[in-house]
């Protein structure tokens, strides 16, 4: 679906990237484009010629979704917004953003710009996660460009209780679009609307999204990186069996008062292992089920390490089995 | 002797539970009727908790 100003995501994302790399730097100034200077829609006001710090560019876009902004970032960083489409276009792909292509760096209007609703999920939660800083842009409620003030158009900023991002949109094409987030008790949700009919229709279904799941959802940690969960016998060794731990933290979003219901499976690799054995060998998997629907899952792996038994060991422990085997 | 009194106290509330009701179920439908595509996860895990599909397809470049 056409994703109008929701676009800018990706071009902001490239935009911090580019910082990360070292390829720009927050004060370099960005000289403005007759092209730039000519967008339409909303902008933050540049003008052509004028030299501009990337600081502002990045804020500009972010609190008022300046189309003029996002044309000046992809002229800067790549020579021309042509080139900043290729580069947006293979991070999508990267991405693995399977539904989504870019024909511009703003989200104007143009046939087969589009995104679905999970690929705008996907890379919102990118950005967040790797670059927080986003929120502080995105929830800034006013921003002042060459003396014109202008107000972030995000129905949720101090509306919607945690509410710190992220993007609107509009076109008529797109209809009223949002991808908002908030957190509330240590927990992120991000949601996406895509085509409502108003402003009120798209402020009352991101909220009443983003409410369904802090209200119907919890997230659960169920195990913890290194913690034990299950044994495996060694042959020829020291110690009969050694513990297996699990690789990763595990944690999952489930219906409220559904934690009781969460199963555990341990599948292992193999039987057994034959000593020596060094710790860390992966020897299985771990999955977290929920109705028999698996939600989780990580690795195992040996806990500790086995010594080999010597050869008279092995004789003397034979015999044991043997013995044991009888009885 | 009927207690009416306590009859109609008991009306009142199932009255009153219901209205509540319907405008939740309604106040809940809202994201689902109102936006062609929806969309929440929950960002630490990307765990899916609702979706909406968009109702045509992309259109992609071949």
């Amino acid at each position: 679906m056409p994703p109008a100003s929701i676009t800018k995501i990706m071009t902001l994302l490239l935009g911090f990237e580019a910082l990360e790399k070292e390829l720009v730097q927050w004060d370099d100034e960005v000289i403005i484009s007759e092209k730039a200077w000519r967008m339409e829609g909303s902008k933050m006001f540049l003008l052509v010629g004028g030299k501009v710090k990337f600081s502002e560019i990045m804020t500009g876009i972010s609190v008022v979704s300046a189309n003029d902004g996002c044309v000046a970032l992809a002229e800067h960083l790549y020579g021309s917004e042509e080139a900043f489409v290729q580069v947006m276009n293979n991070r999508a792909k990267e991405l693995g953003l399977t539904n989504s292509n870019f024909l511009n760096s703003n989200g104007l209007p143009a046939e087969g710009h589009v995104m679905s609703a999970r690929d705008i999920s996907t890379l919102a939660r990118y950005l967040i996660q790797n670059h927080p800083k986003i929120l502080e842009l995105e929830s800034t409620r006013e921003y002042t460009y060459n003396n014109i003030r202008q107000f972030n158009r995000n129905p949720l900023l101090g509306v919607f209780p945690g509410a710190d991002g992220l993007k609107t949109g509009w076109t008529d094409e797109a209809g009223y679009c949002i991808v908002g987030t908030a957190q509330q008790n240590g927990q992120r949700m991000i949601g996406v609307v895509l085509k409502t009919n108003s402003e009120k229709e798209r402020s009352k279904a991101i909220q009443e999204l983003l409410n369904y799941g802090f209200k119907n959802f919890k997230q659960v940690t169920v195990k913890n990186a290194g913690e034990i969960v299950d044994v495996i016998d060694v042959k020829n060794s020291k110690t009969p069996s050694i513990p297996l731990k699990v690789d990763s933290d595990i944690s999952v979003v489930i219906p409220v008062g559904r934690e009781n219901d969460l199963q555990i499976v341990t599948s292992k690799n193999t039987e057994f292992l034959s000593a020596p054995v060094s710790a860390d060998i992966q020897a299985g998997t771990l999955e977290v089920q929920l109705d028999g629907k698996t939600i989780a899952t990580s690795t195992m792996s040996t806990a500790e390490g086995a010594e080999r038994l010597g050869f008279f060991g092995i004789i003397f422990r034979s015999i044991s089995n043997f013995f044991k085997s009888l009885f | 002797m009927y207690n009416f009194k306590g009859f109609r106290s008991l009306a009142a509330l199932a009255a009153i539970t219901f209205i509540v009701m319907v405008f939740q179920v309604t106040s809940f439908a809202q994201f689902e009727s109102t936006a062609e595509s929806a969309i929440l996860i929950e960002a630490a895990t990307g765990q899916v908790l609702y979706e909406k599909m968009q109702t045509y397809q992309c259109r992609l470049p071949a």
